[in-house]
């Protein structure tokens, strides 16, 4: 079954039928072909923006870390800040220092050491709401386009399928045409031969 | 079956070919016309045949390419644990142990007023004995044991207040500043550790997400390759049709030639 054959005058009512049959499996084939094409084009689409969701996912996670790092890198330099004000304060204590100077020492001390302790412990669940959490979303969506594409592949394989099951009765039709001929001939040959 | 299909290819066949060739018999013509068939189908064939050994090589290509991701995942998987894992070292290990010297520092350097730092330092050791015990295989409920003592310890400690002068509490209070200072450093240094982890943890996201692409990619080849093979097969089983259908036209006309001449 791989092309049309026009109906001819001379033709049986059984091969017209037969023609219409093969018309008709053809048109079959041909939806299907497209179907398929269609189904071949979302499959690589959503494939594509799979990819895409993958990709944003590990710059969010890039991000994420990226913030996060940054506050523990504050919170470690506050805590260097700190110590050296609180090496001041100490030494100041120790040698009978300006007690003005040793409470101006102490509360800078004081506020990075809190601002150290604030950034370091907020490091941690910064990467999570910047990089974890978007991160996952881009995930769920990869998930979402990766399920999308299945559904196509399968739809695709299914148009597949339709066209080979059109070609076989096309085949059949066709094997079906070419008996009624034969018989046809037959016939005729023997009403020849009887003349 | 010469009747409908060689008389419709027949005229078909009329239809395309030049006017001098359109005196020939019906025979004739639908043979041509089949010959004609038989050429397309080779030609569909030869394009069949193309794309399949195309199709090949683009999925040795993707192979080739998909492979290479996963290599380039693996990798940069590699260093992301490692870098991660010296982070861990520095921003959580070594911070604490500094941490843990820099209180008992702190509590030779007030001649014991800072006592409950030391408690802190001590309280600060268990705990990463608790976790280093556990990371050495230790048995889990001497960790657990040594971790409740941590917290224990923890809740006695308070903040310390006066400093004691003289050289010890001087080298103290270095001592002290020293490790704090390394404290800092230790945090900086595992954040920006974690920063190159998290770099090649991006990267290998990446390649995880091109391995993905080369994936589709392979698998819309497959389906491609798959359609050839139709492709290929059918136009094989129209030109086996072809050919029968032109036998068999050549032995009916010659079986009704044999029984006109018979009758005449």
């Amino acid at each position: 079954m791989t092309q049309v054959i026009p109906s001819a005058g001379s033709a049986s009512f059984a091969g017209e039928l037969a023609v219409l049959l093969i018309e008709k499996e053809s048109t079959q084939a041909e939806f299907a072909e497209q179907q398929r094409d269609v189904a071949r084009e979302a499959f690589l689409n959503n494939a594509q923006h799979q990819v895409d969701a993958l990709h944003d996912a590990a710059t969010a996670t890039m991000t994420g870390a990226l913030v996060g790092a940054s506050l523990s890198i504050v919170g470690g330099a506050c805590q260097i800040g700190a110590a050296g004000f609180q090496y001041e304060v100490d030494a100041g204590k120790a040698y009978g220092g300006c007690a003005r100077e040793i409470a101006s020492n102490q509360l800078n001390a004081s506020i990075l050491a809190d601002l150290g302790q604030a950034s370091f412990k907020m490091s941690e669940p910064t990467r999570m709401l910047v990089g974890d959490s978007t991160a996952a979303r881009f995930q769920a969506e990869a998930k979402r386009h990766e399920t999308l594409a299945e559904q196509a592949r399968w739809q695709a394989s299914d148009a597949s399928s339709a066209i080979d099951k059109a070609d076989k009765r096309g085949d059949k039709v066709l094997d079906l045409l070419q008996s009624i001929q034969q018989s046809e001939n037959s016939s005729a040959n023997t009403i020849i031969g009887r003349i | 079956m010469s009747g409908t299909i060689s008389s419709a290819h027949v005229s078909a066949w009329a239809s395309v070919s030049p006017a001098s060739e359109r005196s020939t018999s019906p025979m004739s013509g639908a043979c041509a016309l089949l010959a004609v068939l038989v050429q397309a189908q080779c030609s569909s064939q030869a394009s069949a045949k193309g794309e399949i050994e195309l199709g090949f090589a683009r999925l040795d290509e993707l192979k080739q390419q998909l492979a290479d991701s996963i290599r380039q995942a693996e990798e940069a998987a590699d260093d992301s644990g490692f870098f991660g894992f010296l982070g861990d070292i520095f921003g959580s290990d070594i911070a604490q142990i500094a941490g843990a010297v820099a209180s008992i520092a702190a509590t030779i350097a007030t001649g014991g007023a800072a006592a409950p730092l030391l408690l802190l330092a001590i309280s600060e050791a268990l705990q990463v004995a608790a976790k280093v015990g556990a990371e050495l295989g230790l048995d889990p409920k001497i960790c657990m044991a040594i971790a409740v003592a941590a917290v224990a310890v923890g809740f006695c400690s308070g903040a310390g207040a006066g400093q004691a002068a003289g050289e010890v509490a001087d080298v103290a209070r270095g001592v002290s500043l020293g490790a704090k200072v390394t404290q800092g450093a230790a945090t900086i240094a595992g954040g920006s550790l974690h920063v190159v982890s998290a770099h090649y943890r991006a990267k290998q996201l990446d390649h995880q997400a091109d391995a993905v692409g080369h994936r589709a990619e392979d698998e819309a080849t497959n389906l491609d390759l798959d359609e050839a093979f139709s492709r290929l097969q059918r136009a094989l089983c129209a030109e086996q049709r072809a050919l029968a259908t032109a036998s068999e036209i050549i032995q009916d006309n010659s079986k009704t030639n044999t029984t006109l001449s018979n009758r005449i």
